[in-house]
């Protein structure tokens, strides 16, 4: 994440945008363990000497069929997405933010092909993590510990997705923090309903410091 | 005997923690040195990690029957006290008094840590320090505002 002004749009700070393109986040990582599954047991089945040669190559066609379809489908909801919408951003108003505040953020993205943006579920999420033991004992624990819905407003554009999503820090915190295995981060969080095109999600971590501003 | 005695116990970060550590001899050994340390813990899941903010020791201890090492540390922009769903962090100033040949004495105080509280022309100039830019002051302070009157509107 950058930091910059308030004045001008094109200076303000912007965050990259972490997915998932497809699906919940683990919709990915679960179709490519079943297509690799699927090539681990075309290996094994190719490798069986009790098994006859024709038998092998067609059982290794099914497997192959079988194991793959989740995986080509996903492949190709990405590339229908790439093709319809471009790379999204999150812009602040400033960065790091406060606790206890209200802010304002622009999410835009691209569009193209007629692709047309139906409804935005916003969320933002405080996420803890603790990543405990070393090497082959490592274990990380994950839990939500802030899950609040935040308002957004989407501006319609033809070429372009202009959404302004507000949401509201707890003053309560906490900040984030990366340190020592432990990390609190706050993430803002969007699914996508959209028209001509497969939904999507995008989210951003904010940085927040452990600072309340009162006026 | 070792006792802290801390002047609060809230604190906000960026604010100075201040007390003292007293050792009294008590008719036992005397100690070689006086160690205090400020850190915080994350503890959960059966895990317990300590970050260690800072250490002091006061080694002129020789024959005295009452020591009495102040405390002044500066809370840093760190972690705040927090009891989360995975983990917790708390703070704690310890203390220990190193004998010779005998289990030292210990003393822990725990204290509590708040966030910053900031004026808007604090937080202003702490992003202004961040992106080294300070050619858009005015503009800045007018957008800034219009963001807090849409809060209180909300």
């Amino acid at each position: 994440m950058s930091s910059g002004g308030f004045a001008d749009a094109s200076v303000f700070p912007v965050v990259e945008d972490e997915g998932p393109v497809v699906g919940p986040g683990w919709w990915l990582g679960a179709v490519s363990a079943v297509f690799i599954a699927g090539l681990i047991l075309i290996g094994v089945l190719l490798l069986d000497k009790k098994v006859g040669p024709v038998e092998r190559q067609q059982g290794a066609i099914v497997i192959f069929a079988i194991f793959s379809v989740p995986f080509a489908l996903t492949m190709v909801q990405v590339v229908r997405i790439r093709k319809k919408i471009g790379k999204a951003t999150l812009s602040l108003p400033y960065a790091p933010l406060s606790l206890g505040f209200s802010h304002s953020a622009t999410y835009q993205r691209p569009l193209r092909g007629g692709a047309a943006i139906r409804q935005i579920d916003a969320r933002l999420q405080c996420v803890e993590t603790l990543v405990k033991g070393k090497g082959n004992t490592q274990r990380t624990f994950t839990a939500i510990a802030y899950d609040e819905p935040a308002t957004n407003v989407i501006t319609p554009m033809m070429e372009q997705m202009d959404v302004q999503v507000t949401f509201r820090i707890p003053e309560a915190g906490p900040a984030t923090l990366d340190e020592s295995g432990i990390t609190i981060r706050w993430m803002l969080r969007l699914k996508l309903t959209m028209d001509g095109c497969p939904n999507t999600r995008s989210s951003f971590e904010v940085t927040v410091m452990p600072v309340v501003v009162k006026r | 005997m070792i006792r802290i005695e801390l002047a609060q116990t809230e604190i906000r970060v960026g604010e100075t923690l201040t007390g003292q550590v007293v050792w009294n001899a008590g008719g036992g050994k005397q100690p070689r040195k006086i160690v205090v340390a400020v850190h915080w813990i994350a503890s959960g899941k059966g895990d317990r990690r300590e970050v260690e903010v800072i250490q002091m020791s006061d080694e002129d201890v020789a024959s005295k029957s009452q020591i009495v090492v102040p405390l002044s540390v500066e809370i840093p922009f760190g972690p705040l006290t927090y009891d989360g769903k995975v983990f917790k962090i708390s703070w704690e100033v310890s203390a220990r008094a190193d004998l010779p040949f005998a289990i030292d004495e210990t003393e822990k105080m725990a204290f509590v840590v708040r966030p910053a509280i900031w004026s808007l022309d604090q937080f202003q100039s702490s992003l202004h320090f961040d992106d080294g830019d300070d050619d858009d002051d005015g503009d800045d302070d007018d957008d800034f505002d219009d963001d807090n009157d849409d809060d209180s509107s909300s």
